[in-house]
């Protein structure tokens, strides 16, 4: 063959692909071959055969396909679609080459507390850990948390709106990305206070929440317990039900209480006792275990208004200065569960800063360890010792009762636990061996979540 | 002769917290507002004048407030520990109360001056 039968063929090639091509689907391997062609790159020898160094030669001269070419092609190909009125799908050669944020970019339905209304998401969806539990999966929950609190962070920073419209007619809205919740199949309810304090906190700070994304896809446990939660309601995407109690085949939730003092603990009260006759219809619960609670309660919301937000502790995350309350009653399990939460300084922070007792420094000295693997290694020991010994101080002896008090208040009621999450540590008292337990995570919560759990034996169904 | 006053319907059935910060019904309050007068007042009449403190009412009780509240008496040195064990009863009526009226005694008997604050 010769060199002219060669480049003959290859021209006769190149527009055989060219009259085969689906408008915006190969679009780039048109454009390839045109700018082959356009570059005259296809050299052969005079036998038309390509020997070893004409194809080296013709390699060097082929343009790679560098990240920045295939975003324009790309580009250039959505453009098109757009223009030619339709609804761009990454395409298959998107799907084969592209980047993973070219093959992310999907339609997904939004609420804003409106209207559901289609949008354009540019990235790949994050899955939450499932299940998002406290207690059955600590690690990857916590972790997780961490980086909802990083992203929003993020976004409190930047000031920008969560939902981009453009002004063009007709143009969908623009999302960068989200967290696909329909991947979630369990949630607890100390999860979910954690879920919409922060969403909570971003919408104070920021003025407007992120909106939620295909809710129709979500679990139906997850959206009951969320919205039994009253996360839609703290948000501000759903007006605030009338009865702060609502109920699901076996569990009744109190609305999440969020507070800044001890103001709201009269709803409090009028919502446990919706949920001790959920436990026991026929028998009233005993106000002394209602007073006991309360008296608990109390003890906890004093502790985050005395220690939690102090002015002279660099929190690391904005914080609108409130704490969290909610509570779950379980029929199966015949028990009662309160949460607790605050975004402050945590007792790992608190702790150490001040005088104690000299039997807290020595239980200190014992049991703190010298070289740290990683920051929050030493949490649990911090917390630990304001659970066995308080926050004894040697100033003010008079003060300072709270976690063993809470616990003492347990204990009354009937057998059950005391949990406390604090910054990267946990400890763990159970009213049957007293014993704590403690452990420390590399990642944090973001603040204080103290869980009480009692099962109320005495009132079975 | 005595004056009773009712913590839940004359202060609130949620008293809770030391300070203003932590709440509206906190134990500062109660004790400047409604204590220390009452307990002047039941001082001035005479040895035999108590001022009654009913607790019956009342849906929960932290210890901050209860400690601001009565040890604060005399911590503050508005009163000594005999003039509150002579003019100052803590009356309830329910069983699961009484740790609570426990809990107040020893909080007076416990506390120390530390400053004339009152």
């Amino acid at each position: 063959m010769s060199a002219r039968n060669s480049v003959t063929s290859a021209e006769n090639h190149c527009e055989e692909r060219k009259s085969r091509a689906v408008a915006g689907n190969e679009l780039l391997h048109e454009a390839q071959y045109a700018s082959r062609m356009d570059e005259g790159i296809l050299v052969t020898s005079r036998s038309g055969y390509l020997s070893e160094p004409l194809i080296l030669q013709n390699k060097r001269r082929l343009k790679k396909l560098y990240t920045s070419h295939r975003k324009w092609h790309f580009l250039r190909a959505r453009n098109e679609a757009r223009r030619r009125g339709r609804t761009y799908v990454a395409s298959r050669w998107v799907q084969k080459y592209g980047t993973p944020n070219m093959r992310a970019v999907r339609r997904v339905q939004i609420w804003e507390g409106g209207d559901p209304e289609w949008a354009i998401c540019l990235r790949a969806p994050v899955a939450p850990p499932s299940p998002l539990c406290l207690d059955k999966n600590r690690t990857e929950s916590v972790a997780w948390f961490e980086s909802l609190r990083r992203a929003f962070q993020r976004s409190i920073n930047k000031g920008q709106p969560f939902v981009k419209r453009s002004e063009r007619p007709g143009a969908l809205p623009q999302i960068v990305g989200y967290f696909d919740f329909s991947k979630l199949k369990e949630i607890s309810t100390a999860a979910a206070v954690v879920l919409a304090a922060e969403y909570e906190r971003v919408g104070k700070l920021l003025g407007i929440v992120p909106p939620t994304v295909e809710l129709d896809k979500w679990q139906d446990s997850v959206f009951n317990k969320l919205y039994q939660i009253g996360f839609f309601e703290i948000v501000g995407l759903s007006a605030k039900r009338e009865n702060p109690v609502s109920e699901e085949k076996l569990t009744q939730t109190m609305r999440i209480v969020s507070s800044k003092n001890s103001d709201d603990l009269g709803t409090i009260d009028r919502s446990l006792q919706q949920l001790g006759k959920f436990l026991s219809p026929d028998q009233d619960i005993p106000e002394s275990i209602i007073i006991e609670f309360l008296t608990g309660l109390s003890e906890a919301i004093s502790n985050v208004t005395n220690h939690a937000y102090p002015d002279d502790i660099e929190l690391g995350y904005d914080h609108i200065n409130s704490l969290w309350v909610a509570a779950t009653a379980d029929r199966a399990a015949n028990s009662l569960t309160v949460v607790v939460y605050d975004q402050g300084a945590s007792i790992p922070a608190t702790y150490p800063r001040l005088d104690r007792l000299k039997k807290v420094v020595r239980f200190l000295e014992r049991a703190l360890k010298p070289n740290r693997q990683f920051e929050y290694e030493d949490d649990g020991t911090y917390i630990r010792a304001a659970m066995r010994y308080g926050g004894s101080r040697t100033d003010e002896k008079h003060r300072g009762k709270g976690l063993p008090q809470m616990f003492e208040t347990l204990q009354k009621i009937g057998p059950g636990s005391l949990t406390v999450y604090s910054r990267g540590g946990w400890c763990r008292q159970t009213t049957q061996d007293r014993r704590l337990r403690s452990g420390a995570l590399p990642c944090s919560i973001g603040g204080t979540l103290v869980e009480w759990s009692v099962e109320l034996s005495g009132l079975r169904t | 002769m005595q004056k009773t006053i009712d913590v839940a319907t004359q202060f609130s059935p949620y008293p809770s917290g030391r300070v203003p910060t932590d709440g509206t019904y906190n134990g500062e309050r109660f004790r400047k507002e409604v204590l220390v007068p009452a307990l002047r007042a039941a001082i001035e009449i005479g040895s035999s004048q108590k001022l009654i403190i009913d607790i019956d009412g009342v849906r929960s009780f932290g210890s901050s407030f209860l400690e601001e509240a009565f040890g604060g008496l005399v911590r503050t040195g508005a009163f000594t520990q005999q003039e509150l064990l002579r003019h100052l009863e803590i009356r309830c009526s329910k069983p699961h109360l009484r740790f609570f009226k426990e809990m107040i005694e020893s909080y007076i008997k416990e506390a120390r001056v530390v400053s004339n604050t009152h």
